[in-house]
């Protein structure tokens, strides 16, 4: 009796940890698959990468879901890791949520069907930032890692729109160059922001928003990506939010 | 949740009135049963261990002291790590619990019950980093299948329940290695 007991209690593991270690149920197949990281209470460890130490995010549960589809919602694991299957071809945008309160969104643009798309994001009480983007294009073509490359930037698709994250390398509010978070672009990109609307992070903008930008800001851009290769990228912004002096 | 902790305390204290009988009728093997379960043991295993949606590997090492009859306190640290959508990952889990031997001569199937933490860190290319602990506890079983009086070739399955400030995870944790049980 003994033994039969332990067995069942054996099968009966195995069994809900083979069904674990399937894929998330809550997400349907096909269309594009996303996989994230949340790094939340962050702390910056290189000064050089142009991150700083900013106060800690409001510990929390922390819900991601798709805007144009609210059914597709994950709640991000222990250890900040979440997925979402069935994403819509073309682009979406995540909504994330601490608590219930809405702390940001991130657009992602220029999806082809079949992609697989790898984000690295930092949340902290007030907003959202994307550190770091990948695609794997599952079936070999377009500008996945298994693909050829055609442009420097991951995920970039020149005439699309674009939102990329970085610090200003060097330039002026009308136009500079922008080094973007993490492995996103293996170069500087070319921003040209003269008719772009200026933000500042805490301020409702304006001219005095407008001069406050300038070598080391730290700004989110959003735009049209006029061209791009893989030696050199242009966009043409509509928004610039500048997240830190 | 609940009736996961619910499960396995009912699986673990199990005791129904024809076990006994049956025990009694084989005083052999109860005694021999009696005889494996004396004395420390340790184990080190291979581990992976599914933590969110990352797929983590590492080690698992345990050390179990006897009781009675068939009841061993158990500690047990693993350690896993890997990579997933660009960030890498570390968890470290201890924990301490109880654990029940069943009958068997070759095979020697056991349940355990755990409480403790587990501390998870993520790091971003140097660049981020960023780290917590959660509490919760552990529910397993496995079977050790015995080589020599004192080795054992070791399986076993385990499900951490952990609480973490973005709530309850249940994940699964799966380890294959060998144990030493030293005489008493």
């Amino acid at each position: 009796m003994f033994l039969r007991t332990a067995r069942h209690l054996v099968v009966l593991i195995a069994a809900a940890a083979m069904w674990r270690c399937g894929s998330s149920p809550t997400s349907p197949s096909g269309g594009v698959k996303l996989q994230g990281v949340v790094v939340q209470d962050a702390t910056a460890t290189s000064a050089s990468a142009g991150v700083s130490a900013r106060s800690a995010a409001k510990a929390g549960k922390i819900v991601v879901t798709v805007q144009e589809n609210p059914s597709l919602s994950v709640t991000v694991s222990g250890n900040g890791t979440f997925e979402i299957q069935g994403l819509p071809a073309g682009g979406f945008t995540l909504v994330f949520s601490v608590n219930g309160a809405t702390v940001g969104q991130i657009t992602i643009t220029a999806v082809a069907e079949g992609t697989t798309i790898k984000i690295v994001v930092r949340v902290s009480d007030q907003e959202v930032e994307l550190v770091d983007m990948e695609t794997d294009d599952d079936t070999g073509s377009g500008n996945g890692d298994q693909g050829t490359k055609t442009c420097m930037i991951e995920g970039g698709k020149p005439g699309a729109g674009i939102e990329l994250e970085g610090n200003v390398d060097s330039g002026t509010s009308s136009q500079f160059k922008l080094r973007v978070n993490g492995n996103r672009s293996s170069g500087l990109v070319d921003v040209a922001a003269a008719g772009a609307s200026y933000k500042c992070n805490g301020n409702k903008g304006g001219s005095d928003c407008k001069s406050n930008l300038k070598t080391g800001s730290k700004v989110h851009v959003g735009g049209n990506l006029t061209s791009c290769t893989t030696s050199a990228a242009s966009v043409t912004a509509t928004e610039v939010m500048i997240q830190k002096d | 949740m609940r009736l996961a902790w619910t499960l396995g305390a009912i699986l673990l204290l199990s005791h129904p009135a024809g076990a006994s009988a049956a025990a009694r009728a084989r005083p052999a093997a109860k005694a021999k049963a009696k005889a494996r379960a004396d004395g420390t043991d340790l184990s080190a295993s291979y581990s992976f261990l599914r933590s969110g949606e990352a797929h983590l590997h590492g080690a698992d090492l345990s050390a179990s002291f006897p009781l009675q009859r068939s009841w061993r306190l158990l500690g047990d640290l693993s350690v896993h790590s890997g990579s997933f959508a660009g960030a890498d990952l570390k968890q470290v889990n201890f924990m301490g619990g109880l654990r029940r031997l069943f009958g068997g001569r070759t095979w020697q199937p056991f349940g355990q019950a755990m409480i403790g933490g587990s501390h998870a860190t993520s790091r971003f290319s140097d660049v981020l980093a960023s780290s917590q602990t959660g509490w919760g506890g552990a529910l397993g079983a496995g079977v050790d299948y015995r080589l020599s009086p004192r080795w054992a070739l070791r399986g076993q399955g385990d499900y951490l329940l952990l609480h973490w400030d973005a709530g309850w995870d249940a994940d699964p944790r799966l380890s294959i290695g060998l144990a030493y049980r030293f005489p008493r």
